[in-house]
């Protein structure tokens, strides 16, 4: 009898390429032996040539979240040398997502395009200090009153037409069991400063970035389940194949096939993303009045964001599709990091200001820079202030306002 | 081939020693989904395998000494993540049934500890090659694999023929079985860009 190996490892590289094809006669014999040698091992040989095991294990697999846990990994790591570091960003474009992932709040490294800069160190931050933006919202029942969930204790704060409204540690769920008659319209709403997590009626979880809003009814009933939203949004949509799930902005309406994915629609951005995560999702565009019959929906598949132009005086609207090199980058938010990877210097800014809820100025027409890297949005302002005095940025920070020059 | 695999198996290795977060991501990359699915399946809850997993990844970030070769690192992995996954359950008090069940079986041919690690090594790598597929394809075979859809839904997501599904889901396996192993063709184009 031929002698087999007894290392796991290189077993399953030989059924691995067994599957391929790919074993010599001696590897094919040496298997062989393997799979005869008991019951258990033939068994297992079966199981993983087994189509419907191998789809079960495969989508065991796909569950876990191994872009945000691979972001969480990377948050508290230190960079080790920039030099080398620099090297890699220009040979290895498509790294370069993974690679700034870690980039931290102490360490120096935001990146320009142009490579590393030692910047003017024109920054001046006064001593006084803006803290993070924290969790909170404002609640607007049907009734037009309105809660401020910020403050409010844990426990049933209202109840909308037999829908009870729960607070539970800062966060909002809604248990529709006992609803009745119309379901009521509630809004959740955060300003500058805040951000939220809500469970919806039908179990969709939903996290607003700050400046945001959602509308949607108390009970989820008909055949669609419909939101309203402005600025930026994820969700995490319950599968319910007999009632789609719609989530509508100004300028489009998107329909949900169980998924999860990001909206940004800010009104001050000059395009509306979608980026999809998981499942499928359909884009259209809201026809405004060009008249232009042309736009048609788009289908997006994980991985690809839709992006909406802003229609202007010179411009109509296009939908385009692009591959999102990393969407775990564009969710960073979600999971407590700013994301101002690829971003250009006014991009950076309007995220500061929601986030700290401050101003920002011009003077005069300030060089743009394109930024590399996240940070922790659990930090006071200074500590990204200390970050641009690092690059090509000359500011000022004025009370509540960041003068940029 | 296999000299190139092993010289740049070598950098892979020094890497990891040196602190430098890339090679981490890549291991990270390979390794995560497949190493929560191993510790989901010994604890019996899936809630608990990413928080053990992260914490395997922690210990391999603080380890001074480097790996010898591949071999050492998987094994690494794996026991690591066994060990944490079992001291999970010790912590259980419901779930010792099931752990003593577990360590019972160590005692056969193979053992059904390295019967698991055989397991997990096969589908991480069809997971993996999954992952590389060509763009219609690998879509097809993500949103049906991965997403469980039907082959009429994906059909009307993508506008498609159902004729075109079957295809696209029959081209994808054939490509995947004429793939190469996951571990060598990875780390071919991650270091194929360096001189």
């Amino acid at each position: 009898m031929t002698p087999f190996p007894n290392d796991p490892f290189v077993i399953a590289s030989l059924i691995t390429r067994s599957r391929q094809g790919a074993l010599t006669n001696d590897e094919q014999a040496q298997l062989d032996a393997w799979i005869a040698a008991s019951g258990e091992h033939h068994q297992l040989w079966t199981e993983v040539n087994d189509p419907e095991a191998q789809q079960q294990n495969v989508a065991a697999m796909a569950q876990f979240d191994e872009s945000g846990a691979l972001e969480r990994f990377l948050a508290d790591k230190p960079v080790k040398s920039n030099v080398h570091r620099m090297r890699f960003l220009r040979t290895w474009k498509w790294a370069a997502a993974i690679l700034v992932l870690a980039l931290g709040v102490t360490s120096y490294l935001f990146l320009t395009d142009q490579g590393q800069q030692t910047g003017r160190m024109a920054g001046k931050s006064s001593t006084q200090d803006i803290p993070p933006g924290k969790n909170g919202a404002i609640l607007t029942l049907a009734d037009g009153s309105q809660l401020v969930l910020d403050s409010m204790g844990d426990g049933k704060i209202a109840t909308q037409n037999g829908t009870e409204i729960t607070l539970n540690d800062n966060e909002l769920s809604y248990d529709a069991t006992s609803a009745t008659g119309e379901a009521a319209k509630n809004t959740i709403t955060t300003p500058k400063g805040r951000q939220y997590h809500v469970t919806l009626p039908d179990g969709t979880e939903v996290w607003l970035n700050a400046a945001s809003s959602i509308e949607y009814p108390v009970a989820f009933k008909g055949e669609e389940r419909r939101v309203k939203i402005t600025g930026e949004v994820f969700f995490d949509v319950t599968n319910r194949s007999w009632q789609p799930f719609v989530v509508e902005t100004d300028q489009m309406k998107l329909e949900v096939l169980g998924t999860s994915f990001n909206v940004n629609a800010y009104s001050n951005e000059q395009t509306i993303q979608t980026t999809l995560l998981t499942g499928a999702v359909k884009v259209t565009p809201v026809q405004t009045n060009t008249g232009d019959h042309k736009m048609r929906h788009k289908v997006l598949v994980p991985g690809q964001t839709a992006v909406l132009s802003k229609p202007d005086a010179q411009t109509a609207p296009a939908l385009t599709v692009t591959e999102t090199i990393d969407p775990g980058k564009i969710t960073a938010w979600k999971n407590g990091l700013f994301n101002f990877d690829g971003v250009d210097l006014y991009s950076v800014m309007r995220q500061l200001e929601r986030w700290y809820n401050i101003d920002v100025q011009y003077i005069g027409k300030p060089e743009n820079v394109i930024f590399k890297g996240k940070m922790h949005r659990n930090t006071n302002l200074s500590d990204v202030l200390k970050v641009l005095e690092t690059m090509d940025v000359d500011f000022e920070l004025k009370g509540n306002t960041l003068i940029v020059k | 081939m296999s000299q190139l695999s092993s010289y740049n198996e070598q950098q892979l290795l020094r890497g990891l020693t040196s602190g430098d977060t890339l090679y981490y991501s890549f291991i990270f990359k390979e390794y995560y989904s497949a190493l929560c699915l191993y510790a989901a399946r010994i604890t019996g809850e899936p809630g608990h395998a990413e928080d053990i997993v992260q914490d395997v990844f922690e210990k391999l970030w603080q380890k001074q000494s480097p790996f010898e070769n591949l071999r050492h690192l998987k094994d690494f992995l794996y026991k690591a993540t066994r060990n944490a996954a079992l001291n999970f359950m010790k912590g259980v008090q419901h779930s010792q049934e099931r752990q003593a069940r577990f360590l019972h079986e160590q005692d056969e041919l193979t053992s059904a500890e390295d019967l698991e690690i055989i397991r997990m090594e096969v589908f991480r790598g069809i997971y993996h090659e999954i992952g590389n597929l060509p763009e219609q394809c690998g879509k097809i075979v993500r949103m049906s694999y991965i997403e469980g859809l039907k082959n009429e839904q994906i059909a009307e997501i993508l506008n498609i023929s159902l004729q075109t599904v079957k295809n696209q889901k029959t081209r994808g396996m054939k490509l995947l079985r004429m793939r190469l192993s996951p571990v060598v063709f990875a780390l071919f184009s991650l270091f194929s860009h360096h001189q």
